[in-house]
This record gives C-alpha cells, structure tokens and sequence, in this order.
C-alpha cells in the first residue's frame, strides 16, 4: 500500500452547462451526417446478403474460431432524401447466426439523474480512493494514476495478482474483472473502465477545467481523442505487447501466478 | 468498437490457443504497422494544427491517456524493438516533441516512476 497525493481540489460552484449544446433543441434542423465504412460489407467471399437488415459478416478478426461472425443490424429506415440517418444500431459478436440470435439482447437503455454529488462539493476531508490495479497487466490503470496525480488527490493503490481478479469479491467492483477499478468513499462509488473512471474524476474533482474543456468542439474533441486512445492506441499497442510476449514464451504464466 | 473490446483484451484471450503455429509474424506486422499508422494519425494532426497538445493548447486528459502505452515502446518490453524511438523521431517528430513534452509532466512521470517501483518490488 502506499500513498500519494496531499490535497485536493474542492469543487467550489456547480459547473456550467455549455450554453450551445443545453438550448440546442432535441431534434436539429440540419440532418447531421454520419460516415460509415462499408469495405467489408461488399466481399464477394461473404454469403449472400439476406433480404433483411442483418448482415453477417467473416470476423475480420483472426482473434476468434474460424465459424464466428460478426453481426451487423444497419436501420433499414432510410430517408431517400438524406443519409442522415442511415446508422449502424447495434453490432455485437456471436458464434455462428444460431447461438449469435440466441445471445443476442436488446441494447439497453439505462438514464439515471444527474447525481447529486456532481453538482456539491465534495466532504472537506475527503477519504482516500482506492484505485485497483494490477501488477505487469496493461498500462491502462497508469493512465488513471496520471489523472489522479495531476489533481493531487490522495489515493491508495491496491496491486492485484490476475487470480485475484476473476472472483466474486473482486467482481463486486467490476463485473469484467479486469482493472483499474476506482472505489470513492467520497461518493460511494465504485467504477471500472479507464475512460469511464477518468471522466468520473474530471467532473467531480476538477471544477476548474484545468484537464479539459468545460464545453464547445474541443470538449468533444477532446473525447474524440480519448476513444482514439481507447479503441484504437491501446488495442494496437496492447495486441503487439502480447505477441511479443507469446514469442518470447512469458506469456501468462508468469503473469498469473499468484 | 465494443466487438473488439474483449478480443483485445490481452488477459483472457485464448490468442496462443488458436495460434499453435508459433509463427507470429503476421500478427506482429499487422499490429506494428497499426502502431505506426495511430503515431502518425498523431503527427499529422499536430502538423496540420500547429498545436502542442492534440486538442488547443492545452494539456487535457485526452493527451494523458496515450503516454502509459508509449511506455511499452521506450522502455521493456521494447515491444517495437530497442531501435524504434530513432524510427519515431525521424519519421514522426511532431508526434515526438507531443510525447516527450507530456512525459515531462510531474504527474506522468511520478505515474511512471511508480510502475517501476512496483515491478521491481514484484520481481524482489
């Protein structure tokens, strides 16, 4: 165990909404448009295209048995007049059309209310926030660390071994069982994803903005950049890590030993 | 991306079981070129912007969020070989100087700092 950090920045005034996106009504004039890659969709190895929405496509991933597909449902709701709102709905990945239709499951919808602790000030003597993570496993958990450091907040750092991580305790705090994880006591939250802990931390502890844009096209560039990392940066980096290490034989054993 | 969320996910895949073949080159030139193309995405951009940080001239989280995989690049496990940061200064310099100016920050190297310390206390 071991801590760091020394004060905290206490959040002084609720944060202002950004004023362009609040008094935007619900639905735009203008048809936003969106761009989406239909490269794969057009292989002539595929099966045949059925009537229906739902195209089935060879994974493109070598990651999975050669039988696995990848499904993609396309709104069949297409105004003739603009793309706009042509978009992909849902995608998710099965094992074979049966066992894809049978896991498949509704996205769900989840709105909850703005908590209450976004918009008060944190208890004066804020206790300390664990933060999981775990020992030669990804760097993801350090990109929490970083954020958590630049806004001095005292945290503790608990190191897990792998074993550890696939357990119903440590499930409690994450139901993928990976880290980081994040518990504040300040709030009674527990939170897992990077992304999702970091912005956590940015609109509870940083009320200045001093990390980020308090609204305008650089607060969603700035997210831009931030699913840039997560969906494109980490997987390739993370991908290229674990070959590496399967070449050289250190694999996971090494790794997940307890 | 959420497809990909748990084939990329380096603990649990079963990526040896479906590859006994042990001849990895194909996965590690797909995944090294995708390195390339994600710094140069970066390089561009900062070219084209003249900005220091991807996103006006401000550090944000966004730029933070990149710097612990660079780690994998500099130091072990060099998972681009020993060589790569000569390949990344030459071929992507403004991508470089982004790197090297968020590294320096207090909070990114205290972060870094504290990896280290906790493998070596692993490996005692």
């Amino acid at each position: 165990m071991t801590m760091w950090g020394l004060g905290l920045h206490l959040v002084s005034a609720p944060r202002q909404p950004s004023i362009a996106i609040e008094s935007m009504r619900s639905t735009p004039e203008t048809p936003v448009q969106l761009y989406i890659e239909a490269r794969w969709y057009s292989q002539s190895s595929l099966a045949p295209l059925p009537a229906t929405s739902f195209l089935y496509l060879r994974n493109p991933s070598f990651l999975f048995p050669p039988t696995a597909y990848i499904s993609t449902i396309v709104s069949n709701e297409i105004d003739q007049t603009s793309k706009a709102h042509q978009h992909v709905q849902h995608h998710s990945v099965g094992l074979g059309r049966r066992r894809q239709r049978d896991r498949f499951q509704a996205p769900q919808a989840i709105f909850t209310r703005r908590c209450k602790h976004h918009s008060t000030s944190p208890s004066k003597s804020p206790s300390t926030l664990t933060h999981h993570l775990l020992l030669h496993q990804g760097p993801n958990p350090w990109k929490v660390a970083i954020v958590l450091n630049e806004l001095n907040l005292p945290y503790e750092t608990e190191v897990k071994q792998f074993p550890e991580l696939k357990t119903p305790a440590f499930e409690e705090l994450n139901p993928n069982g990976r880290v980081p994880a994040l518990e504040d006591p300040n709030t009674g939250f527990t939170l897992w994803e990077s992304g999702a802990i970091i912005e956590y931390l940015l609109e509870t502890y940083d009320a200045k903005n001093s990390l980020s844009y308090a609204g305008g096209k650089e607060k969603w560039q700035s997210k831009c950049w931030m699913h840039f990392q997560m969906s494109g940066q980490g997987p390739y980096f993370g991908q290229r890590a674990w070959f590496i290490l399967v070449r050289q034989n250190v694999l996971v054993i090494s790794w997940r030993r307890p | 991306m959420s497809y990909l969320g748990g084939a990329h996910n380096n603990g649990a895949s079963p990526v040896s079981q479906y590859h006994p073949e042990k001849d990895l080159t194909s996965c590690l030139d797909r995944y090294g070129n995708e390195i390339r193309r994600a710094l140069s995405v970066i390089d561009s951009h900062l070219k084209k912007t003249g900005q220091q940080y991807l996103v006006g001239d401000k550090c944000t989280y966004a730029d933070l969020m990149f710097m612990p995989w660079h780690w994998l690049l500099l130091a072990k496990p060099h998972i681009m070989g020993e060589g790569f940061e000569q390949e990344w200064r030459e071929k992507y310099p403004e991508a470089w100087a982004w790197n090297e100016r968020v590294q320096a920050r207090e909070a990114v190297a205290k972060a870094r700092d504290a990896r280290t310390e906790a493998v070596m206390a692993a490996h005692k």
